[in-house]
């Protein structure tokens, strides 16, 4: 569905933020994109919706290019973005002027959605917190049943039971037609939801496989023995520490020591992947 | 299939704009309304008639500025820092986008305000006549200036365009420091190409040979120099706005 090859882009005067990345993005996937704050997340996010042009490399979406700002690369796609301003009108208002965009926009969808966040069409953005403004984008950005949504760092200003309802409602609306990309430093708020990692560190690519993957080859636990060959252990963890799967019982992923791990130890990490890819 | 011009999205993105600064044109029009009503009923106060001149020369001065006033509104969330990344991914073309922009500010101003105007007229015509007597001229309001009016309008209101998306602070004074810049930078070429041409022929001297060569450039080189004006303020100035505006990078 989407696909990115030796893309490279740089802010003026300043050193590589992206540099030859790619990636693949198939439908059916919620993708968590973590990486460390400035690592680039944003500015992927930003050319693969037009906002920014890369330098050099390609993108396309569906087998056409969506390097420039085109209707049809704009129609398939919606951006939730960090830090927002929404456009000082009533929700009814703002679902009217934006949602006639979308050819697949669910005007039902979004009021549900809006109910179920404790909106109402009448409520003034203006005079919404930011948390609330964050909700009335998510709910339109789901109604626009476009099939990319990028979300980057969509629980950032989401109190905890805002959190939840979030992942809950995420989890409802992924169907084999829509891929999602979540953008986040914040894993554990991903937690249960994403079902495939790619992590950004210096400027690439280090991290890109399923969890189902990352469940078949790594455990995650306190290991036992101290002959078992950890690949990293945190003592924040409370000890825990990932280990080659091996014969050991398949254990829930921990995204976060997971994410610590391939900060420090890709290498290894992609090695064991590649060598059980070649099995 | 996504077509590559469509009038839908267009259509679609004036009726947003239209919303999104309501209030300023419900200002601007209420402004414009009131000053061209004083406007009127004063010209009426010395000779008791509101003639075409007077009427046009109103109606002109407040369509220009109330129509710049407008095409500066119209890219306000395009340089918002939080609101433009939402403003550049609504699935639009930039070709769509400029179009509905210049169909709004230009086409669709020229409209209402012509509506507004004629409106207003009659009001200070009917206002003059039953306050102190003057002339109920309702033929004051219909003159051909009206249309030279809206072509000079059309020809400059991209220059609006340009600044307001081209300059992020102080969009209506940079315009017209760009503005300036443009005339004396025209004005000095003129006078350049008028010495260079004209050197050997003594015309610096101020004497009659200056005037009739003044005048004989002015004769043969008017069209060419309008033409040139109009080229370079109207679908210039627009074609690069567009390309502003495909080039812009949130």
């Amino acid at each position: 569905m989407i696909s990115i090859k030796s893309l490279y882009y740089h802010y003026p005067k300043s050193s590589m933020v992206l540099n030859d990345i790619s990636a693949n993005f198939e439908r059916g996937n919620i993708y968590g994109l973590f990486g460390k704050n400035g690592e680039g997340k944003s500015t992927l996010l930003k050319i693969m919706s037009g906002l920014l042009y890369a330098k050099s490399g390609e993108y396309t979406v569906d087998h056409k290019s969506g390097l420039h700002r085109n209707a049809r690369t704009l129609q398939r796609l919606f951006l939730v973005p960090e830090d927002f301003e929404l456009s000082a009108v009533t929700i009814a208002t703002y679902q009217k002027i934006n949602g006639r965009f979308y050819p697949n926009f669910s005007k039902k969808q979004f009021y549900d959605l809006i109910a179920e966040f404790k909106l109402a069409p009448q409520h003034h953005i203006a005079r919404l917190s930011f948390g609330q403004k964050k909700k009335v984008l998510i709910a339109f950005g789901i109604a626009t049943n476009t099939p990319i949504l990028l979300m980057d760092e969509p629980t950032n200003g989401l109190d905890i039971p805002s959190k939840s309802q979030f992942r809950k409602i995420m989890a409802s609306i992924a169907d084999e037609n829509k891929c999602i990309i979540i953008s986040t430093h914040q894993v554990r708020d991903l937690h249960s939801l994403i079902n495939h990692i790619l992590v950004l560190d210096e400027a690439k690519v280090v991290f890109d496989a399923s969890l189902a993957k990352v469940s078949t080859e790594f455990w995650f636990g306190k290991p036992k023995s101290t002959e078992d060959s950890i690949i990293y252990t945190e003592a924040g963890f409370g000890g825990k520490s990932i280990l080659p799967r091996g014969n050991k019982e398949e254990t829930e992923v921990d995204l976060e020591l997971l994410f610590s791990a391939v900060l420090t130890q890709n290498t290894v990490i992609n090695t064991i992947l590649k060598t059980n890819d070649h099995d | 299939m996504t077509k590559g011009f469509d009038i839908h999205r267009v259509i679609n993105h004036i009726k947003r704009d239209v919303v999104l600064v309501k209030s300023t044109i419900g200002t601007t029009l209420l402004v414009s309304a009131g000053l061209l009503f004083m406007l009127c009923v004063l010209a009426q106060l010395w000779d008791k008639k509101l003639d075409s001149d007077e009427f046009m020369g109103a109606f002109s001065l407040i369509y220009f500025i109330s129509g710049s006033v407008l095409s500066f509104s119209f890219f306000r969330e395009a340089h918002h820092a939080k609101a433009n990344s939402l403003y550049f991914t609504l699935p639009i073309s930039s070709f769509e986008r400029i179009s509905a922009v210049w169909l709004a500010t230009a086409v669709l101003h020229t409209f209402v305000f012509s509506i507004m105007g004629i409106l207003v007229g009659c009001m200070s015509i009917f206002f003059g006549s039953l306050f102190f007597g003057a002339d109920f001229t309702l033929s004051a309001l219909f003159s051909m200036g009206y249309w030279q009016a809206v072509a000079v309008y059309l020809t400059i209101q991209p220059v609006s365009l340009f600044g307001a998306l081209t300059f992020k602070s102080n969009r209506i004074g940079k315009t017209l420091l760009f503005i300036v810049l443009t005339v004396l930078g025209f004005a000095l070429f003129n006078i350049m190409t008028y010495g260079l041409l004209n050197y050997g022929y003594d015309v610096f001297d101020g004497g009659p040979l200056r005037n009739q060569a003044m005048e004989k450039t002015e004769s043969d080189l008017s069209i060419l120099g309008k033409s040139l004006f109009v080229i370079i303020s109207g679908p210039i100035l627009l074609i690069v706005t567009y390309f502003k505006l495909v080039e812009r990078e949130v």
